[in-house]
Order: structure tokens, then sequence, then C-alpha cells
């Protein structure tokens, strides 16, 4: 049961909210942590095939847009108005890498 | 008897000379023969050098005669000579060495400007008391010499002779008149020679005849002693005197023939010989009746007849010379247009000499050319008929003068009076032509002449000017023609310069300046030529101002300024091969600069602002230091300051290859501004940046990528 807890809270998915405005403000800031982020997705601005895709997503707790990674691997199928938990990394550049998401 | 000793001592003289040529076994004939045509052959050269002189003229003649038709006013008016002015390509005119042609004689004038000046003079200068008297003392001479009256008196002769040195006084004469007494005075000085030669040849001949009867004499009387024949004893006495003459000679006896050569023939007056001649004797008379007086007798005779014969000769020769002389000078007073002197002179030969001396001997080559038709022997009376003719044609040119001035044709009356004037300048009709008349025909010809100058300088508005005061002088003058042919002079001037700006304009300036050339050869005063100088010399200046403008402001990027001076200087560069592309992308770039701000100001009034800010944006990129735009840029910031904040924060992040952050504020500012054409160009670069990337960190280590795709997973 421990060790169950330690997946969800420490091992397994940060479950921190992500902070928008401080990313918005320094994004380099932000730069190896994971962060949960609930967001409505906005528009897709990029695909890459065997890359991956850039997409614009709107959190629901904020006004700004946000753009996220989602690499080809995740292999999800991504509609415009559906709304995500993204579990992402703020990676080199500022870059808000998709590990998973969960349809809300 | 004293009055008869003098011509004796010029045959004395004669006999040294006869006596030394018989010496040297020289016929005394042949001298005096030969010399007769010695002279001839003299005289015959003078009237060749004449010939030849007047075959010398021919060249000059043409030339001279294509400057009378053309350059004055004799059969030419003034408009061929502007005519001949407005040709540029025709030849210029040289008025030296003229000739007058006259029954197609040409007439030496001399220097044609010289004489034009003399006939200036002569327009300008009145008549004068003395060439009125002078005139009538010419007159009066050829009363006194004219064959109606007196008959060729002596008197009358005389009296004329001595009116000549009176008429030789005047300056007008020029010595013409004593030149002519002299020759009269000369010829009666020959005839007075001739008549002492004809008082010694009579002597002579007395003496010859005396000798004669001596010699026959002693022929016969030495005949009847000897009894031989006459023959017989006059050939042996020639005989027996050679031998006798050839051993006196060696011999070294001398035979006196007589102390005084005239008394020769009349016998041994005081004679002595010592040697003596056999079968010598003395007749009752005392004459010596040997062979050897019969010799001395005979040669005696020949003797004097030589010197008849060679006086006879002088005589012939002394006539010919005067002649020559007199109708060379005859010939050279017509030739010179001394026509009233040649009749003068002529009337005095006439008197001089008998008819049989009027032939011409010199001057034939001369009239011929006046008469080519005629194959008449040339006397005297043809020089004089040639003269008089000359004097009618004078008469008759003057009468026509003053017909055309009475009918205000003074061009004509000009003309007219020219040619006279070249015919008869000494003769009264032209010398005594009215002041008033004179002075109006030099105002008219001063302006004709002034006319002529301009046109020839191509001065042509003074031309037209001077045409309408000549017209107001007279009615003949063409000035309509005159000014049409000024016109187009004018007109194919403006032609040229046309095409010369034509030229210059295609930047063609060699071409240009061979028609500027041109114009100004046309109408070299053509005011539009200075004002074509003006403007290529501003246009100069402007080139050499407008290239450091231009250098200068497309140094400092102000392409505002040169963009405002786009039009001149255009015209500056336009054969610039360096800064006229600079300038052509200039305003290309303003172009497009304005053509935003235009559209900056459209987009405003929509109160679009950030699309306003987007056109400032991209006419950034052509003329990014350009005043007016970073001006309407300030203005406009705070109303976009956001929008322009997320913007500049994306570039910066895109600059420093951060390009997720880049990402963020382009979509920060396409919020704000959905439209934005920044935004989305920006948006879409930085997220190729990224896939860029992206690609990158899984390709290399495809086991990282894997670890990647398996490591996220999607529920």
């Amino acid at each position: 049961m421990l060790g169950a807890l330690a997946l969800v809270t420490g091992c397994g998915r940060s479950g921190e909210p992500f902070p928008v405005r401080a990313f918005l403000a320094a994004p380099d800031n932000l730069q190896g942590n994971r962060y949960e982020l609930d967001a409505e997705i906005d528009a897709q601005l990029n695909w890459r095939e065997g890359v991956g895709r850039i997409i614009a997503v709107r959190p629901l707790k904020d006004d700004a847009r946000l753009p996220i990674f989602i690499a080809d691997s995740l292999k999800a199928n991504l509609l415009v108005a559906q709304r995500y938990r993204f579990e992402i990394t703020v990676r080199k550049g500022g870059l808000l890498y998709v590990e998973h998401l969960d349809k809300l | 008897m004293r009055r008869s000793f003098l011509p004796l001592v010029f045959v004395g003289v004669g006999l040294i000379a006869s006596h030394r040529l018989v010496a040297q076994g020289a016929s005394p004939f042949g001298g005096a023969v030969a010399a007769v045509p010695a002279t001839a052959v003299s005289a015959g050269s003078t009237a060749a050098g004449l010939a030849n002189a007047a075959d010398a003229k021919p060249a000059a003649a043409d030339n001279m005669t294509r400057a009378l038709n053309i350059n004055s006013l004799e059969s030419g008016t003034l408009l061929k000579i502007i005519n001949q002015a407005f040709d540029t390509n025709s030849d210029s005119i040289d008025p030296e060495n003229g000739t007058f042609n006259w029954k197609g004689h040409s007439y030496d004038i001399g220097q044609f400007r010289v004489f034009r000046g003399r006939f200036e003079r002569y327009l300008s200068l009145p008549p004068t008391k003395d060439d009125t008297a002078y005139a009538a003392t010419l007159n009066q001479i050829t009363e006194l010499l004219s064959t109606r009256n007196g008959d060729g008196a002596a008197g009358n002769v005389m009296a004329a002779w001595k009116l000549l040195y009176k008429a030789s006084d005047y300056d007008t004469d020029g010595g013409n008149s004593l030149g002519v007494a002299n020759q009269v005075f000369n010829a009666w000085r020959i005839r007075d020679e001739k008549q002492a030669l004809t008082v010694a040849s009579n002597e002579l001949e007395r003496i010859r005849k005396q000798q004669q009867g001596s010699v026959v004499y002693g022929g016969d009387a030495l005949a009847n002693e000897t009894g031989q024949t006459v023959a017989d004893a006059a050939s042996t006495a020639a005989l027996t005197g050679s031998q006798a003459a050839s051993g006196n000679s060696s011999g070294g006896t001398t035979i006196q023939t007589g102390n005084d050569s005239t008394n020769t023939g009349t016998g041994k007056k005081g004679s002595s010989s010592s040697s003596g001649t056999a079968g010598n004797s003395k007749n009752q008379n005392g004459n010596t009746v040997g062979p050897t007086g019969q010799l001395f007798r005979t040669r005696e005779l020949a003797e004097t007849e030589a010197k008849i014969q060679a006086l006879s000769a002088a005589g012939l020769l002394s006539v010919t010379q005067a002649k020559l002389q007199f109708q060379s000078q005859i010939m050279s007073l017509f030739l010179q247009r001394r026509f009233q002197h040649c009749l003068i002179a002529a009337s005095f030969y006439r008197f001089i000499f008998k008819g049989s001396h009027q032939d011409l001997e010199v001057g034939k080559k001369e009239l011929a050319s006046f008469m080519p038709s005629s194959d008449l022997a040339f006397t005297v009376e043809t020089i004089e008929f040639l003269a008089r003719e000359a004097m009618n044609d004078v008469n008759s040119g003057m009468a026509a003068v003053r017909s055309s001035y009475d009918d205000n044709r003074k061009i004509a009356a000009l003309e007219r009076l020219q040619e006279t004037f070249f015919l008869g300048e000494y003769l009264p009709a032209v010398t005594q032509f009215e002041t008033s008349r004179k002075e109006s025909l030099l105002t008219l010809y001063r302006k004709v002449d002034e006319a002529r100058k301009l046109a020839d300088l191509r001065d042509y508005d003074a031309v037209i000017r001077l045409n309408t005061e000549i017209g107001g002088l007279t009615s003949d003058f063409r000035g309509g023609e005159v000014n049409a042919a000024v016109s187009s002079a004018q007109r194919m001037s403006s032609l040229a310069l046309s095409a010369a700006q034509q030229c210059a304009a295609n930047g063609d300036y060699p071409k240009a300046q061979e028609f500027v050339e041109k114009a100004a050869q046309l109408w070299p005063l053509n005011p539009a030529i200075k004002s074509y100088s003006d403007n290529m010399s501003s246009q100069a200046n402007m080139g050499t101002q407008a290239a450091l403008f231009f250098d200068d402001a497309f140094k400092r990027n102000d392409y505002r300024r040169i963009y405002e001076k786009r039009a001149e200087l255009a015209v500056a560069f336009l054969s610039d091969k360096v800064r006229g592309p600079q300038l052509k992308g200039v305003i290309d770039r303003m172009a497009r600069v304005e053509i935003y701000l235009a559209q900056e100001d459209e987009l405003l009034a929509q109160n679009n602002a950030f699309a306003a800010w987007e056109a400032l944006v991209a006419a950034t990129a052509f003329a990014p230091d350009d005043v007016e735009l970073n001006q309407r840029m300030a203005q406009l910031a705070p109303r976009v300051a956001d929008f322009i904040g997320r913007l500049d924060q994306a570039k910066r992040y895109t600059d420093d290859k951060h390009y997720a952050a880049s990402l963020t504020s382009y979509l920060a500012a396409q919020d704000l501004y959905p439209a934005s054409q920044i935004a989305r160009i920006g948006i879409g670069r930085v997220t190729e940046a990224i896939m860029d990337q992206s690609a990158a960190e899984i390709s290399p280590t495809s086991g990282s990528a894997k670890d990647m795709s398996t490591e996220g997973s999607a529920k």
C-alpha cells in the first residue's frame, strides 16, 4: 500500500499544477520541473510525422494559451476543445513536453 | 656753213665707227642692218611681256569674277550674298587680286578690298572745283586736237601740248597728262634728230657724187695712158693697189689720204708718198691718175656710200623706237582706263606720225581680247574706237544710274554705278555725279554692306532689322526673300538644337555636341543655344551637387531625403551608372514605405491599432531608419504596448534559440491580436524550429526516442 502511494506521490505523477504566470514570466526558471496541467486544446500548431505535434492549449484556470509538445509515441487522438490533464516536463528552451495525458 | 658742221661731226663719228668695221673685215651695213631687227626684237619682247602679264591673269580673273558675282553688288544682289552666307558648306570668298571684265577683257583692279575702298571714297567725296576745271582742261585739249577744229594746225597741237602740263597739275590726273606730254616731246625730239640725219645724209650724198666723178675720171685717164680699157684699168688698179697696200703695210710706209676725211675725194692736197708707185702721174688738175690713186678714190667712195646707208638705218631706228614708245603709252593708258588720255595721246600720235605708221606694233593681243571675233588690222584708231566706246558705255551707264535712282530703284542704281565706276572711274561722267545722289547711295551701300557682313556673321536678327531699314530706302530691295532665308536658317538651327537636346537627354553627349555645333553654325546667335548651354551648365552643377547630396544621404540610410528629391536626382543621375540604380532602389523602398504609412493611416482610422502597428513594422524592413516611420511607431507604440512587448519577447527568445518560450510569447501576442501576421509567421517559424530540435533529439539516439515513446502514454 505504501509502495503504491509512493508511486502516486513521488515516483509516479507529480500532481503539482503548472504555474502558468510564472512560466510566462520566466520559462527558463521552470526547466526540468514536472507539472500537471488541465487545459483545453485550442489549436494544433504543427505536426511532423514520427516526431510529434505542437498543440496550443488554454489552461482551464487561465486565459493565456500555452504551447505543448506531444510526441507521436503517445499515440494520442486529439481534438480541439477537448480537455485533458497533461503531465508535462519543462524542457530546455521552455518546451512543455507532454509525458502523459488523460482526458478529462 | 657753220650750221651744217654739227651734222658733219655726227658723220665723222659714224665714219670712224665704219672705218673700224672695215678694218675688222666686216660689212659696214651689217651692224646697222643687224641693229634694226635687234631693236624690233626688243620692242617685240616688250609686247610679249605685256601679253604674258595678261596671260598670267586668268586664274585670278576667274576667282575675281566669282567674287564680283557673289561678293559685290554687281549682278549679285544682297540675296545671293546672304544665301551664300546661309550655306554653311559654302566656300568663303577670297576677293584678293580682283579683275573687272569689260567686253571679255579682264581689267586688273588690284586688291578688291582696296578697290571697294576707292568706291566708298568716291561715294563719300563730293566733286571739287578742281575736278570741274580738270575736266574742262581735258575737254579743251581734246577740242584742240580734234580734226574738226583747225585741221590739225601746228598751233593747236602746240597749245594742246602745253595744256597737258596744266592738266598734270591736278591731283586727279595722276601724272598721266605729263606722261603724254613727255611722249609727245620725245617724238618731236626724235623727229628733229631725224631731220639732222637727213641733212648729214644729203651732204654725204653730195660727196659721194663727187667721189664717183673722180673715180670715173681717174679710171678714164688711166685707161687712156696705159691703153687699157676702163675695166682693165680698174682691175689693174685694184690688183696693184692691194699689192701696194700690202707692201706699204709690211714696209711700214704710210700713205696719207688727206688731213680732212671730207676732202679725201677732192685730190691729194698736201699728200705725200715716201715710197711712190711706178706708173703714177699727174693730170692737169694735179690729181694722181696712177693705179694707186685710183684705188684710194674707189675705197673712199665705198666708205661714203657705207656712211649714207648707216645714217639711213639710224634714222629708221629712231622713228621705230619713237613709234613703239608712243603706241605703248597709248595702250597703257587704255588698259589703265584713262580713256580721255588715251584719246588725247592717239590724237597727238596722228599728228606726229604719218599715215603709214598708224598700224599697231604693240598691244595687239590685248586689243584682240576686246574684239575676239574681228580679224581686222589693229591700228591706233582701233584703240581710239574702243576708248570712245568705253566712254559711251560709261555715259549710258550713268544715265541708267540716274534713271534707276529717280525711280527709287536704288539697289539697281547702286549696282549700275558700281559697274560704271569700275570702267569709268576717271571719266567726268562718273566723277561729276551729283553729290546728293552719291550720299544717298552711300547710305544704302553701307547698309547693304553691313547687312552682308552681318549675314556673313549670321546675326540674323540684325539682318532682319537692317532689311527693314533698307526696304525703307529703296523699292527694289527683295527683303521678303531675305527674311524667308533667315527664317529658314533659324528653323534649321532650332531643329538641330532640339536634336542636340534629345541626344543629351539620352546621354549621347558627343552626338549632342555635334548637333549643337551644327545649330551654332547655322545661327551662332541663336538665343536657344545660350539657354541650352546654361541648362547644360546648371545640369552639370546640379549633377555635382546632387551626387554630393545623394552620397551623404545614402550613407546615412536617410532614404526619405533622397525620396523627397527623387525628381531632381533622377534627372541628374540619368547617365550615372552607379547612383542611378541606387536611386531606383531607394525610390522603390520608399514607395513601399509610403504605401505602408498610408495603410497605417487607414487602419488607425478603423481603430485597428495592432494592424496599423504591423503595417509600420512591415515598413521598417524597407527603411528601418526612416524618421517618419519611427515617429509614427513611437506615437503608436503606447496603444499596442503589450502586443509589442510579447512580439519583442518572442523575437528575443527566438534569437536565444528558446523557441518554446518564443512560441509562448507569440501565442500571447496572437491572443491580443488574433489576426496578427507577425505572430502567425513567428509561430510557424518557431514551431518548425522546435520540430527540428525534437527530431534531432530523437534520431541520434533512437533509444532515447524509444524511451520517450515508451515513457509517456495517453489514456
